[in-house]
């Protein structure tokens, strides 16, 4: 009966503890979420007479009257009213530059960007106040249509970045042997490259993709947990009727830890996409990779580790504009292994946000939960109790192009530098256990210089 | 007795004609709230008379714009008519009460080109708004839409590919409807745009703000959605748009307005989803725009320090 009750109350705790894990994650997104949006929304701020649509018809042709209703308008976001505000004001008065930046901006806002586009080129030859010619100059940018990374009918797009990582407890790290390693501090430096290229194949909305991808990373302190990853993808994707459009490919994938090989990972993944409206899309996701793990000079069982993975997953992703989406997705894991203290299944949420400003500033975010539950027990754990492991980890980056930061102080813009971007990371993992000693909490700062191409 | 009676007849027949006119001054449903050039507006029985700023429109007048004139009608429920160029335009039916839902706008445009902006009325539901031309009937959601009426449409249909032979045209009706917005990724708190025009027995659907849908007669079906080029473009906003005359700046002001946050989608949101009714045509695979593949998450083999979820293994 003692044990019954212990196995209640423990299971009560865990999942008491899991609650309030997601509890903390939820809320962390939507608290990052929120404070993106509170960002974006340096709101308009109108702070004359309240102007009632009353007073615009009784006074149709006063300018006053319209101009300040069309701020209040705008600064309740109807944009509509706004512009049927200024039109009336550039009937009357064709020559107010003023008027007219303010239409090209509410136009934007209504997603009319030829539009707005339009009443910027009307002004370029206009005698405009400096403080005005900077802004036609910021709102053109920003009004522009940015290049799509990605090659939308055939190319190659890629990215290359190198930076710079700080983290407060690198220890537990990979190659580390010994469970005493816990809240090592260090420094690394990492380079990624990834290229991806995509043919159309016929006139049916088949393509061909074939991609390589990256990562090193050298640690000032620890170098024994150095490593290399390479990957390769060779793939098809294709278009359905209805909004339906399909991905597939085969993947490999070594990781070398301090020279040594480490991990050498085959398999293919599967995804069915399917856009449900203008702005909103739903996938499902299946991979399945062989994993072969072998030792490296300093460990031991490692090769136990090899087996099958299995990830299933299905998401959605809403695009809030061209520069801005969120997605969330649920999936299942199965990862099977050797020795049944590595093999463990379980769910994995995950979310993402990111906000571009239009402006080349952007904010962007990820957070993902983890429940996983293994075959086996802990080492240093007796049986029965089999290992289950909470992870949660988050990253938060802002970013901008090189061309927007040089402007920002005070340089002159250069295009060149709009596919080079800094971008600034805080990363949070925590991994609970019901083994308290492979608890782990890390909390990272990072720094990167980003080439798109 | 012959007196009262003439007393009597003359008594009935001005009562009759206040009534009359006090029941005309009821049908105001609007005004001109700009003008440039000559349009005139016929109400019913009237002659005909210049527009000016302030004067109400009826249900029924008829405005007729002519050259390089155009006139902006604001109705009671905000909604706006820009009547462009050589334009023919009647609002046959106008029904507004902000505390009812049954509320409707009907409106023909004959001839020329014309920009609408939809206000409250807009708010009741996808029929309460319909603008008719010669040869179709388009409904309108929430929506900033122009059209064009007559010979020149054809010509613009002909340069975008729209006119195979064997195409039944109207030349006096053919109607080039165009989508402004708001667009699906606009940041407005306005109901994003939408127009669905129906001829020949069809009907297409499109919440893609810069497309147009083409009607070459009344017993054709419409085009299905397609981009408006540029030069036919800068044709519309060159008439139904001001341009700078090359005076001096005039009341410059400082714009201190920055981006707006979109509301949330319950506010009133239209639905995302595919509309219900048959014959609509709508693709939104053609128009979402998935993330590029560096917006994806990668995923990377597990076990590794890159993993997100590093360390993920010991030992």
């Amino acid at each position: 009966m003692d044990t019954l009750y212990y196995e209640y109350v423990s299971a009560r705790g865990t999942f008491m503890r899991r609650t309030i894990l997601a509890s903390k994650l939820l809320g962390t997104i939507a608290i990052v979420a929120s404070f993106t949006v509170s960002i974006d929304a340096i709101a308009e701020s109108y702070n004359g007479p309240k102007i009632s649509f009353e007073q615009i018809y009784a006074n149709p042709d006063d300018q006053e009257l319209n101009l300040n209703y069309a701020r209040q308008q705008a600064a309740n976001g109807d944009y509509i009213s706004a512009a049927s505000a200024l039109e009336r004001m550039l009937f009357a008065s064709p020559n107010w530059d003023s008027a007219r930046l303010f239409y090209a901006l509410v136009l934007y806002r209504l997603d009319d960007k030829q539009a707005a586009m339009r009443e910027l080129d009307l002004l370029e030859s206009r005698p405009l106040s400096p403080k005005q010619r900077r802004q036609v100059k910021a709102y053109r940018e920003n009004f522009s249509t940015p290049k799509k990374r990605q090659a939308t009918s055939s190319g190659l797009v890629g990215r290359i970045a190198v930076g710079v990582r700080y983290d407060d407890n690198a220890g537990n790290a990979l190659a580390d042997t010994f469970l005493t390693f816990a809240n090592r501090d260090d420094i690394s430096a990492f380079a990624q490259a990834r290229l991806q290229y995509t043919n159309p194949i016929g006139d049916n909305g088949l393509k061909f993709k074939a991609g390589i991808n990256g990562l090193l990373r050298r640690h000032e302190t620890f170098s024994t947990a150095d490593y290399d990853t390479f990957g390769a993808n060779i793939g098809l994707l294709g278009d359905l009727s209805n909004g339906l459009s399909w991905d597939t490919d085969i993947q490999v994938a070594q990781v070398n830890i301090s020279g040594q090989k480490y991990l050498t990972q085959f398999g293919g993944r599967v995804k069915i996409k399917k856009a449900l409206s203008e702005t909103i899309g739903a996938w499902v996701q299946g991979t399945w990779h062989d994993q072969d793990y072998n030792n490296l000079s300093f460990t031991t069982l490692e090769p136990t580790r090899s087996g099958d993975k299995l990830s299933l997953s299905t998401g959605v992703i809403k695009r809030l504009d061209e520069n801005s989406f969120i997605s969330a997705s649920f999936g299942y894991e199965d990862k099977k292994a050797a020795n049944a203290a590595f093999a463990y299944d379980g769910i994995r949420l995950n979310a993402r946000f990111h906000n571009g400003f239009g402006n080349g500033i952007y904010l962007s975010g990820r957070a993902t939960y983890r429940m996983l539950k293994y075959d086996g027990t802990s080492f240093n754990n007796p049986a029965p109790t089999r290992r289950e492991d909470d992870h949660i980890s988050g990253r938060l980056g802002i970013g901008a192009s090189l061309n927007i930061l040089a402007t920002k102080i005070g340089l002159d813009e250069n295009p060149n530098l709009d596919n080079l971007g800094l971008e600034a990371g805080i990363n949070y993992t925590n991994r609970s256990s019901n083994n308290p000693v492979l608890d782990y909490k890390n909390f990272g700062t990072d720094i990167k210089l980003i080439w798109n191409f | 007795m012959k007196h009262n009676s003439y007393f009597l007849a003359s008594a009935i027949a001005t009562a009759l004609l206040l009534l009359s006119v006090n029941t005309y001054a009821l049908d105001e449903i609007g005004i001109n709230s700009a003008v440039k050039g000559d349009v005139m507006v016929q109400s019913r029985e009237q002659i005909a008379k210049q527009a000016l700023v302030k004067d109400p429109i009826h249900i029924g007048d008829e405005v007729n714009s002519f050259r390089n004139s155009s006139l902006q009608v604001l109705l009671k429920d905000q909604t706006v008519f820009t009547v462009g160029p050589d334009c023919q335009l009647t609002i046959d039916k106008f029904v507004y009460d902000p505390n009812d839902n049954s509320n409707g706008l009907k409106a023909t445009v004959s001839k020329g080109m014309f920009r609408f902006m939809s206000g409250n009325i807009s708010k009741s539901g996808p029929e309460s708004i319909t603008i008719d031309t010669p040869v179709a009937s388009m409904g309108v959601r929430g929506t900033m839409v122009e059209g064009l009426v007559g010979l020149e449409a054809i010509e613009y249909a002909r340069q975008a590919g729209l006119i195979l032979p064997g195409t039944k045209i109207d030349p006096e009706g053919a109607t080039i409807f165009v989508l402004r917005g708001p667009g699906q990724r606009s940041r407005a708190r306005n109901r994003k745009g939408e127009i669905s025009v129906t001829s020949g027995g069809r009907t297409v659907t499109t919440r893609r703000s810069g497309y147009a849908i083409f009607v070459s007669s009344s017993d054709s079906p419409p085009s299905d959605p397609f981009q408006l080029d540029a030069k036919t473009f800068n044709v519309f906003n060159a008439r139904l748009r001001t341009e700078p005359t090359g005076g001096v700046s005039f009341k410059p002001f400082e714009l201190d307005i920055f981006m707006q946050v979109d509301p949330p989608e319950s506010q009133g949101a239209d639905n995302p989803f595919l509309g219900d009714t048959p014959n609509e045509i709508i693709d939104p695979s053609t128009t979402f725009d998935w993330p590029s593949e560096e917006e994806e998450e990668i995923i990377v083999p597990d076990c590794t320090p890159q993993n997100p979820d590093y360390p993920d293994c010991l030992l």
